[in-house]
């Protein structure tokens, strides 16, 4: 047990290492891939009155994507095919420590992004409602996303398919979810596909922290039974050999 | 009661589902305490052996053991005896080589200050001093690999298996790794490596098997192996800038096959692994071909 929870920290060390290298590309892409989606929303509505608290739920919601899914997912795409993962299976390390400790890394990742979108709430005279929910809210996104992208990292046939693939759900998918507006104002046929996306339930549940309007636990619920199903298909996918 | 085997490898095969025979039937054992040489020209099935002793590729059929323990069956137990070095493998680039010892003797068992200690002396003993706070994008693929090496022996294992594991490194480098094997090896390790060097398998190697087209053509000890070339003496010459060789049972008889071609400068000694390598495989490929 001991053993298993040193693997995931180094994982996850080795992890925010890579990813954090050079410091200001990772400064930029924190700052600069989620505010400007905000920008665009907030100056778009003009007066944004109770929209606020959604415009910074879906710029938390769509930065942690682009983190966690895109980012995570090109990750263990590369590691497979570009034999670095083969490294790390020759050590004595479990396949569940090593997608644990990517998944640390991950939620770091995302609490430091969603840290700097909440703290330029304000530059664009939007108020919101903090509590202590926020974070568990944040990092249960952040897990259910990265789920999405152990199922790309461990299930693409190819590094080109797999990338598309990161693409795809981290970047494509998120600009079609109702992230920064309510699934109502879909059409019908997007309202479906929309209720399929954990994305549109993280948004649902912070948008209902951070406007203190509170009822965000049911979309917390199903945002969790989300993250179980990748999680287990994922890792239930994930092979350590190969036959 | 036989010698004690650190590997065991018991009528192992792998058939690959594109029907690619790789191994066939192979039986071998690694003693402990040697250092066992896997030779054989590309495509012999040396790296799917070895990925198969290390855990990572399941067999088709066949067993094998690292110190008694069933590999397939108990990879967890098998696998913090091991140091293992694959054949394709790459660093990470964002990562300098300190970090790369210090976090992969951790995810190998060792405690955090000993994983650091540790890495402290594999920069010296591998000569990585001057690289310790480079990024390893800025290391050549030479410096990669010695990391790499010391990667796989962080944790002082006490079997080690390194496919082909000074592959571009030049003959400095070269040496400093095989002083590190060698010392492992004095305190109780078993090593398993695959080469396409003869000098490398002659250096340091106590037992080779010779491997080609998925079987082992031979195996033993070196010296047993030397025996088994058809010739015991080689003369070589250069003609035309290119160079040549004559074989015979005898000093004599090579001398006196060289001077009825009215070679004047030649070198007579005897024949080698290589010449018994080169031999093996060539012998294999004209009976497949008749």
């Amino acid at each position: 047990m001991a053993k298993c929870a040193s693997d995931v920290l180094v994982i996850a060390e080795l992890q925010l290492l890579r990813t954090a290298r050079p410091l200001w590309g990772f400064l930029i892409g924190t700052v600069v891939f989620p505010l400007p989606m905000l920008f665009f929303a907030r100056y778009l509505l003009g007066d944004v009155g109770e929209r606020g608290p959604r415009l910074i739920a879906g710029s938390i919601v769509f930065s942690v994507g682009l983190s966690t899914v895109r980012e995570l997912a090109q990750i263990l795409n590369m590691d497979r095919f570009t034999y670095r993962l083969t490294l790390i299976r020759s050590c004595p390390i479990h396949p569940f420590s090593y997608a644990a400790g990517m998944i640390l890394a991950a939620v770091v990742h995302a609490v430091v992004n969603s840290g700097v979108v909440l703290l330029c709430a304000p530059l664009f005279g939007i108020g919101v409602q903090l509590s202590l929910w926020f974070l568990p809210v944040t990092v249960l996104t952040a897990v259910s996303l990265a789920g999405i992208a152990l199922v790309i990292g461990t299930w693409s046939p190819s590094w080109e398919v797999g990338n598309t693939m990161a693409q795809v759900a981290g970047v494509f998918i998120v600009l079609l979810s109702p992230i920064y507006f309510p699934v109502a104002r879909l059409p019908d046929w997007l309202q479906a596909l929309a209720h399929l996306s954990p994305y549109t339930y993280a948004a649902n549940a912070l948008d209902g922290i951070l406007s203190g309007h509170g009822g965000f636990q049911g979309d917390a619920i199903v945002l969790a039974a989300l993250t179980v199903v990748c999680l287990t298909v994922g890792l239930g996918r994930m092979r350590w050999r190969e036959t | 009661m036989g010698t004690p085997l650190a590997i065991a490898i018991r009528h192992l095969t792998k058939r690959f589902k594109n029907g690619v025979l790789a191994n066939d039937a192979i039986d071998l054992g690694v003693p402990c305490g040697v250092v066992f040489g896997l030779l054989g020209p590309n495509g012999a099935g040396k790296t799917t052996l070895v990925r198969q002793i290390t855990g990572e590729l399941v067999p088709s059929s066949g067993s094998v053991h690292v110190l008694g323990i069933d590999v397939l069956r108990e990879p967890h137990r098998a696998k913090p005896l091991m140091g293992i070095l694959p054949q394709e493998a790459d660093v990470f680039m964002a990562l300098t080589p300190e970090e790369h010892l210090r976090l992969f003797g951790r995810l190998r068992g060792l405690s955090r200050a000993a994983a650091a200690a540790r890495a402290q002396e594999l920069l010296g003993l591998l000569d990585l001093r001057e690289h310790r706070k480079k990024h390893s994008l800025h290391l050549s693929g030479g410096v990669k690999r010695k990391l790499l090496v010391g990667m796989a022996i962080v944790a002082s294992p006490k079997v080690l298996v390194l496919d082909e594991p000074t592959t571009g490194l030049d003959p400095n480098s070269r040496r400093q790794v095989w002083g590190l094997m060698r010392a492992l090896q004095q305190e109780g390790a078993s090593i398993l490596l695959t080469t396409h060097n003869m000098e490398e398998a002659e250096a340091l190697c106590t037992s080779v098997a010779i491997l080609d087209r998925g079987r082992v053509l031979a195996h033993g000890d070196i010296e047993e192996i030397r025996a088994l070339c058809s010739h015991r003496f080689k003369g070589t010459y250069r003609e035309n800038g290119a160079g040549n060789a004559v074989y015979g049972q005898t000093h004599a008889e090579v001398v006196g096959r060289l001077e009825s071609l009215g070679v004047e400068e030649y070198t007579v000694a005897r024949t080698t692994l290589e010449d018994l390598y080169l031999e093996l495989t060539k012998k294999g490929r004209v009976d497949e071909h008749g």
